[in-house]
């Protein structure tokens, strides 16, 4: 009747996400400034798209930082 | 790389805009599946997927919108899982709120190039909404059946879990009518988006004990996506959808939690 996640999420899984999210996020701004760096000024406005995903994932590496630096 | 793998698994007859809505679907589900196996490689399923799916968005520009709202899943997993809670409740509370503040994010901004009505009630309405909730009473009804002994928020407050359920049905409809199954519609069929809408979100109740969940998820939302496949609304199916959590909801009051 209700969406749950399929597993249950431990600490060392919230460790392993964390990290994963800090690949994902300079991969992504890597291929995006790849994809777009010679694209016309047109047809760039699509990048607005991926913004928001960007910044969520920005904010969980501060997150992932912040706890590393608090328990190391 | 990804194209030449489309080219060898195209059936004939199938467009190329079909195989990839297919590959988007599947791209979609497999992290939950595997989530529910082994989790920790699940994890590492997710992420790929997610980043596949941002590779999909960037390399066909006409299918941007559908990969970046089935993207929203996996991101959604990865997001709840990086946030444990105490209890189920809590965490299913991340997990609908994750899922609302992405898909309602981008339902705007998909807006701002093509506005929508799909949320505006005409003057019809006076009778599709009572029939929404007759439907949704009974949907509840045959929930209860299948899934009494299901019920995963024992000890939780009734008044605060039904105010949630009601939120939850909200979020749903925002993700899985509002976004994904408008947006494959533009891409395939829309009787084909409406059954692939009903089966991710069959799909996505797999993480459950047994196939119960999965079987009324599945008859749940063959329904939703058929209200939404001949009246593109998300008020109601967000109706129904929430009707029919709190009849369950009420029935377990009435016979089960005492």
């Amino acid at each position: 009747m209700f969406l749950q996640l399929p597993f249950h999420s431990t600490t060392y899984v919230q460790h392993i996400v964390l990290i994963l999210n800090t690949v994902i996020v300079i991969t992504s701004l890597i291929v995006v400034e790849l994809v777009y760096a010679d694209a016309p000024p047109e047809k760039r406005r699509q990048l607005r798209y991926f913004y928001p995903l960007v910044l969520v994932l920005a904010a969980m590496l501060a997150y992932a930082v912040y706890n590393q630096v608090k328990h190391p | 790389m990804i194209a030449k793998a489309m080219q060898r698994v195209q059936p004939v007859g199938l467009s190329r805009q079909a195989i990839v809505v297919a590959w988007l679907f599947v791209a979609m589900m497999v992290p939950e599946l595997v989530l529910r196996v082994r989790p920790v490689v699940g994890i590492y399923v997710a992420a790929i997927s997610f980043a596949g799916l941002l590779a999909v968005a960037l390399r066909w520009g006409e299918m941007r919108k559908l990969a970046i709202a089935a993207a929203v899943w996996p991101l959604t997993l990865l997001l709840t899982a990086a946030l444990p809670q105490p209890d189920i409740f809590r965490q299913t509370g991340v997990l609908y709120d994750t899922l609302l503040v992405l898909a309602a994010g981008y339902e705007y901004i998909f807006a701002l190039d093509e506005p929508s009505t799909a949320y505006s009630l005409g003057k019809y309405y006076g009778l599709t909404i009572p029939l929404m909730i007759v439907v949704g009473e009974a949907l509840g009804v045959l929930g209860f059946g299948l899934l009494r002994h299901q019920y995963a928020f024992r000890g939780m407050s009734l008044p605060l879990v039904a105010t949630a359920a009601v939120l939850y049905a909200i979020a749903e409809e925002f993700y899985f009518r509002g976004l994904i199954q408008r947006q494959a519609a533009k891409y395939v069929q829309p009787i084909i988006a409406a059954a692939a809408a009903a089966v991710l979100y069959a799909a996505a109740n797999i993480g459950q004990s047994n196939a119960l969940p999965v079987v009324f998820a599945l008859i749940s939302g063959a329904t939703l996506s058929a209200v939404y496949y001949f009246k593109p609304n998300i008020v109601l199916t967000s109706t129904l959808n929430a009707t029919m959590k709190l009849t369950y909801l009420g029935l377990l009051v009435t016979f089960v939690l005492h």
